[in-house]
């Protein structure tokens, strides 16, 4: 093996290993498929740091894990950890404020004053109309989306 | 050829054809994977009927996947609009479902089959679905469900399935 060749090996190695630290510990791919006539598939990428490095906040968007490694969806935070969330009828109230434009999920949660803890957060859906999906662990956040 | 060689010959043709045979002989998670697999193409290939005898004929297609006691279609098509959001069992789901979908495409991912003793198991999956409504809107989501099996005369049938539910 020659010099020349030597060198680009290496080079590649370091790249593949770069590619792979980057793609598992820092910026997790995500599809984004959206309908519509500007809709489509687009390649979109979850900062895996985020709420490692920093604490969640209001509307961020986030892409969460379903079952394995291969499902995931994303999904809107709208409480954060301390405040108080309420489903009163049809209604969901954030520190006593109703959310607009909310249609309860299916699952009919019911939230009566429950305060979240320091590893949780509220979250909607992407949809039009956000649908309430409940509260969630952060462990089971893989990061924001960009 | 040396005694030696055709003893190597042999043995590695021998394993070839065991993992030839292991492969394709059907085990119990094949058969479930199987069944779930044609309940997907079942549903989703052609539009969902929109006729009560199509429907009916298709909810029973579906009834040969379940045990007898999840027969419980007769209700639903007594009302005019079913909720689909209270049924967790697979048939009535997807009865009612015919209501309102007239097409659907459907990828099952993160699939787990676990084959416990005494003929039972369980199967975890997301259903990522695109689901085509009547009144020509699209509605698409991701739902993780849980199977529970029974084997019955050497056919693994659905006892159970329920949603579940990552949020609190």
């Amino acid at each position: 093996m020659n010099r020349f060749s030597r060198k680009y090996l290496v080079r590649l190695a370091a790249i593949a290993i770069f590619g792979i630290l980057i793609f598992n510990f820092v910026l997790h791919p995500f599809v984004v498929q959206t309908e519509g006539p500007s809709g489509g598939i687009r390649l979109r990428f979850a900062n895996m740091l985020a709420y490692r490095l920093g604490e969640p906040s209001v509307g961020d968007v986030v892409v969460l894990k379903i079952l394995g490694k291969e499902s995931m969806m994303a999904a809107q935070i709208i409480g954060t950890p301390g405040q108080k969330i309420d489903i009163i009828g049809k209604d969901l109230f954030v520190d006593g404020d109703l959310y607009p434009l909310l249609r309860l999920d299916v699952r009919e949660k019911r939230y009566d004053g429950r305060v979240l803890k320091d590893n949780e957060v509220m979250l909607i859906s992407l949809t039009e109309p956000p649908t309430a999906l409940g509260i969630l662990n952060m462990s089971k956040i893989i990061g924001k989306l960009l | 050829m040396s005694r030696k060689s055709i003893l190597i010959l042999a043995a590695s043709l021998g394993v070839l054809l065991a993992g030839i045979v292991h492969y394709f002989k059907p085990n119990d998670r094949k058969m479930i994977q199987n069944n779930i697999m044609n309940i997907v193409q079942l549903v989703q290939t052609t539009p969902l009927p929109d006729k009560l005898i199509a429907q009916t004929k298709l909810a029973k297609k579906l009834l040969q996947f379940t045990v007898e006691d999840l027969l419980i279609f007769d209700d639903l098509r007594s009302e005019s609009e079913p909720l689909i959001s209270e049924q967790d069992q697979l048939i009535s789901y997807l009865y009612a479902a015919q209501r309102i979908v007239e097409n659907a495409e459907i990828q099952v991912k993160d699939l787990s089959i676990e084959v416990h003793e005494l003929g039972q198991a369980t199967s975890e999956f997301v259903i990522d679905y695109t689901a085509h409504l009547r009144i020509n809107s699209v509605a698409d989501g991701v739902v993780p469900v849980s199977i529970k099996w029974t084997k019955l005369d050497g056919e693994w049938k659905i006892r159970s399935i329920r949603r579940l539910d990552i949020f609190e």
